[in-house]
């Protein structure tokens, strides 16, 4: 078992197979050994990692990603999502993009992949003005950028 | 969102773009916030293979291409422009950030739009052309002069109404009804000495040339790769083809077709 230590205090006792689905976790492991320390995990908050060790479970017993493959290197811009991983995301918003940055942290490629696509499923077709309400982001532009903005869309845009 | 890394951003936006993004997706994705504004302008190969919206108004578009020259950088621009659209297309020139040209399905007409432009780095170009026999101008120049055109895919019957820097370009490719109902007129293609690839793919399952469209290939004495796909092949062209020193690849489907008498 593999003791993880959240940024909010709680400890987690986890099966190694579960969790080495995180590449950063499997490295430390490797490197430094079998250890009765808490690995901390300073960044994942403990119920952002209860999410993740479900999605570890889940997926425990199948076989690692290769690590070393980009997505946007080899093409694939499919936003195909498996039904469980739909499900599994269907968070709000906070959560969503908690798990992507703690999937990040962790090294979870799958996870990440997954996390990624459904943010940008939920950009598709898009305005400008309509992503940032649905993502709550503020207009920082100046009215400065905001007149060369339209200059540069006015060709691509104007209709 | 906001405490989102620029390297996750960017992934997101990879997932969210087409493959090929257009003008009009990138500026939507660079118009929510400096953050994103950021990241887009400052990847050059989000810029690299751009699809042209079609549009009704050639507007002012200085803005435009600036930025897009500015963003692309030293990588050079694919550009997949609508057809018919050349006029626009024009408008845009000379820019030398263009590398490679997309145009599928031109009319012959619209193509000449763009004739005495200049495309100074232009190396890749894809011409699907759609040519009204008689009616269309008897001849094209506007690619004759591109003095870094090395590769071409032509598809539509081209005849013998467009002109190209033969003896330049390495990898040519071309339908088999780019020179019409007659097949394929050799003028164009034994200029090409310098080729290093050819394809002479099949469109419509029509022959290519009758049964002698290896001559071609046997007068580019650098040809290292040739696809070739014929009804009937003639079978001392074959012969001569495997006689070529520098092949290293040879892809043919086709029925051998040997002459009376031979066995």
């Amino acid at each position: 078992m593999v003791l993880l230590l959240t940024s909010d205090n709680e400890m987690f006792s986890v099966a190694e197979d579960v969790i080495k689905r995180s590449a950063y976790i499997k490295n430390m492991l490797e490197d430094v050994g079998e250890s009765d320390l808490p690995i901390p995990l300073p960044n994942v908050e403990s119920n952002v990692l209860v999410k993740i060790l479900e999605y570890c479970e889940h997926y425990r017993g199948e076989p690692l990603p290769a690590s070393d493959v980009d997505p946007a290197e080899i093409g694939d811009r499919s936003l195909d999502i498996a039904d469980w991983d739909q499900k599994y995301m269907a968070v709000d918003q906070e959560m969503l993009f908690e798990i992507i940055l703690a999937a990040n942290y962790l090294d979870i490629k799958s996870l990440l992949d997954v996390g990624c696509k459904t943010v940008a499923k939920m950009m598709k077709g898009k305005s400008s003005e309509e992503i940032r309400t649905l993502f709550n982001i503020a207009n920082d532009f100046t009215p400065e950028e905001e007149a060369q903005i339209r200059k540069e869309n006015a060709w691509a845009e104007c209709r | 969102m906001d405490r989102m890394p620029r390297e996750l951003l960017l992934q997101l936006f990879f997932d969210a773009l087409p493959e090929r993004p257009t003008l009009t997706s990138l500026f939507r994705l660079s118009a929510v916030c400096r953050e994103w504004r950021s990241v887009i302008t400052g990847t050059c190969s989000l810029w690299e293979y751009l699809e042209v919206d079609r549009d009704d108004d050639g507007g002012s578009n200085d803005a435009t291409i600036a930025c897009v020259k500015e963003r692309a950088g030293f990588r050079g621009v694919n550009l997949v422009f609508p057809a018919n659209d050349c006029r626009r297309l024009r408008a845009l020139l000379p820019w030398d950030a263009i590398t490679a040209l997309d145009l599928k399905w031109v009319s012959l007409p619209n193509l000449a739009e763009l004739e005495g432009a200049s495309f100074p780095n232009l190396s890749r170009l894809v011409l699907y052309l759609d040519v009204v026999p008689g009616v269309d101008p008897a001849t094209v120049e506007v690619f004759s002069h591109c003095p870094s055109l090395r590769e071409i895919r032509l598809v539509g019957p081209v005849g013998e109404c467009l002109t190209m820097p033969w003896n330049r370009l390495e990898v040519v490719m071309v339908g088999n009804h780019v020179m019409g109902e007659e097949g394929i007129r050799f003028n164009s293609l034994i200029q090409c000495t310098s080729a290093r690839q050819l394809v002479l793919f099949p469109k419509y399952n029509r022959p290519l040339t009758g049964g002698d469209s290896l001559a071609a290939p046997t007068l580019m004495p650098r040809l290292e790769k040739l696809y070739l796909c014929e009804k009937r092949l003639r079978l001392e062209r074959v012969f001569a083809v495997l006689s070529m020193t520098n092949l290293t690849t040879l892809h043919l489907e086709a029925d051998i077709w040997m002459p009376e008498g031979w066995e």
